[in-house]
């Protein structure tokens, strides 16, 4: 049911990974999931293991008709209870204004398909642009990711303005869930620098889910399989802290494990 | 009514008519200015400047293309063919 925008200043940051991340807690709980893929790279696409799907996020929005969305959701390699909005190279040409309530045509597209879903996951291109602007305004939450380097604490700052401004604006119910610190090498101390940082400037916001780099994620998602079915302890280690991350952004789908 | 039989009664999602362009490809939205090469009215898209012999040529295209391009055609007034050549005068800017 809620939806999550998963969203940074920066490419290359880990949005897709923790899109793929929540997407693998759904699948291990048999929580119903949808992925809308809204970067034109594709990778959440690709990492859910989508081949050649009839319809992408670039023709729901070009179309833009109420409730259209329904018609371009596809299977993925994961499970039947997983399932994506895929995206495609052509999604760039949508990056641009088009116009009057241009920012909500992936709401109005989407109108009531969440409440058929645990979970609807829309991951963000690498920019704060028009299709940024239209996932903050279909999203009830937004989790925004950084890494831990020099540009941390400018780059999330950056981000959630971007939420200020939709939330003045087109979508006055959303709001910040979760600052996720991606890629940590905890033992440096230039990293141990920009933590404190983050968490001095956001405090409770700053996820206590940080996340290590760990080869099990590229592994995973080259795969296009569920970090949890990926055997290491890497992974292991890394899917308990998505789980962490998703009880701490969705307290109310927090369901008791067999 | 029920919402299933709304669904029903709406046009299905189509593919996008920029579906196969490459980002970086100009929009095809200005075509009068292509069709401005040729002449002002619509239908001169497809006349060749002066007396020039037209030819056919066959073409392999996906169907997913030929379906843009037919939502594409139909949406300027134009029809397929019309269309071709005016993208194709204009990238072979001829
Ligand atoms: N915690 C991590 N450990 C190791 N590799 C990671 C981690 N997070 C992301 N990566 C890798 O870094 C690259 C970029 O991550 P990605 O999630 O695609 O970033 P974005 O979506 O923000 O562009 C991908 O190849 C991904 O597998
Ligand atoms: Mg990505």
């Amino acid at each position: 049911m809620p939806t999550i925008a998963v969203l940074s200043m920066k490419g290359g940051v880990g949005k897709s990974t923790i899109t793929l991340g929540l997407a693998s807690v759904a699948w291990e709980r048999g929580q119903a999931a949808l992925i809308v893929d809204l970067d034109p790279q594709a990778n959440a696409t690709m990492g859910l293991d989508v081949l050649a799907p009839d319809f992408t996020t670039n023709d729901v929005l070009a179309d833009g008709r109420p409730g259209i969305a329904a018609d371009a959701v596809s299977g993925t390699g994961w499970a039947p209870h997983i399932k994506v909005i895929a995206a495609e190279r052509a999604l760039e040409h949508r990056n641009t204004n088009e116009g009057r309530h241009s920012a909500l045509r992936l709401r109005t597209a989407l109108a009531s398909l969440p409440r058929a879903y645990d979970l609807v996951v829309i991951d963000c291109p690498p920019s704060l642009g028009e299709l940024t602007r239209n996932a903050l305004s279909a999203a009830d939450l937004a989790v925004v990711v950084t890494e831990p380097g020099y540009f941390a604490l400018h780059g999330a700052a950056q981000a959630i303005e971007a939420v200020e401004i939709i939330r003045g604006t087109t979508n006055p119910g959303l709001r910040t869930a979760a600052i996720v610190i991606n890629r940590a090498r905890p033992h440096l101390a230039e990293q141990q620098v920009r933590i404190a940082e983050l968490r001095e400037a956001y405090g409770e916001l700053v996820s206590p889910s940080v996340l290590p780099e760990r080869t099990s994620v590229p592994q995973a998602q080259g795969a296009g399989i569920p970090i949890h079915a990926w055997h290491s302890p890497g992974a292991r280690e890394i899917s308990e802290l998505f789980e962490d991350l998703y009880d701490e952004v969705l307290p109310d789908l927090k369901i008791g494990l067999p | 009514m029920s919402e299933a039989s709304i669904s029903n009664q709406r046009p299905a999602l189509a593919k996008a008519a920029d579906a196969d362009l490459h980002p970086t490809t100009p929009k095809l939205e200005p075509i009068n200015d292509l069709t401005s090469k040729a002449g002002s009215a619509t239908s001169d898209v497809m006349r060749a400047p002066k007396k020039e012999k037209l030819v056919t040529i066959k073409l392999d295209i996906p169907k997913s293309v030929r379906k843009s391009l037919r939502i594409e055609a139909d949406k300027r007034g134009l029809s397929v063919n019309q269309l071709i050549n005016a993208v194709l005068r204009d990238r072979t800017r001829s």
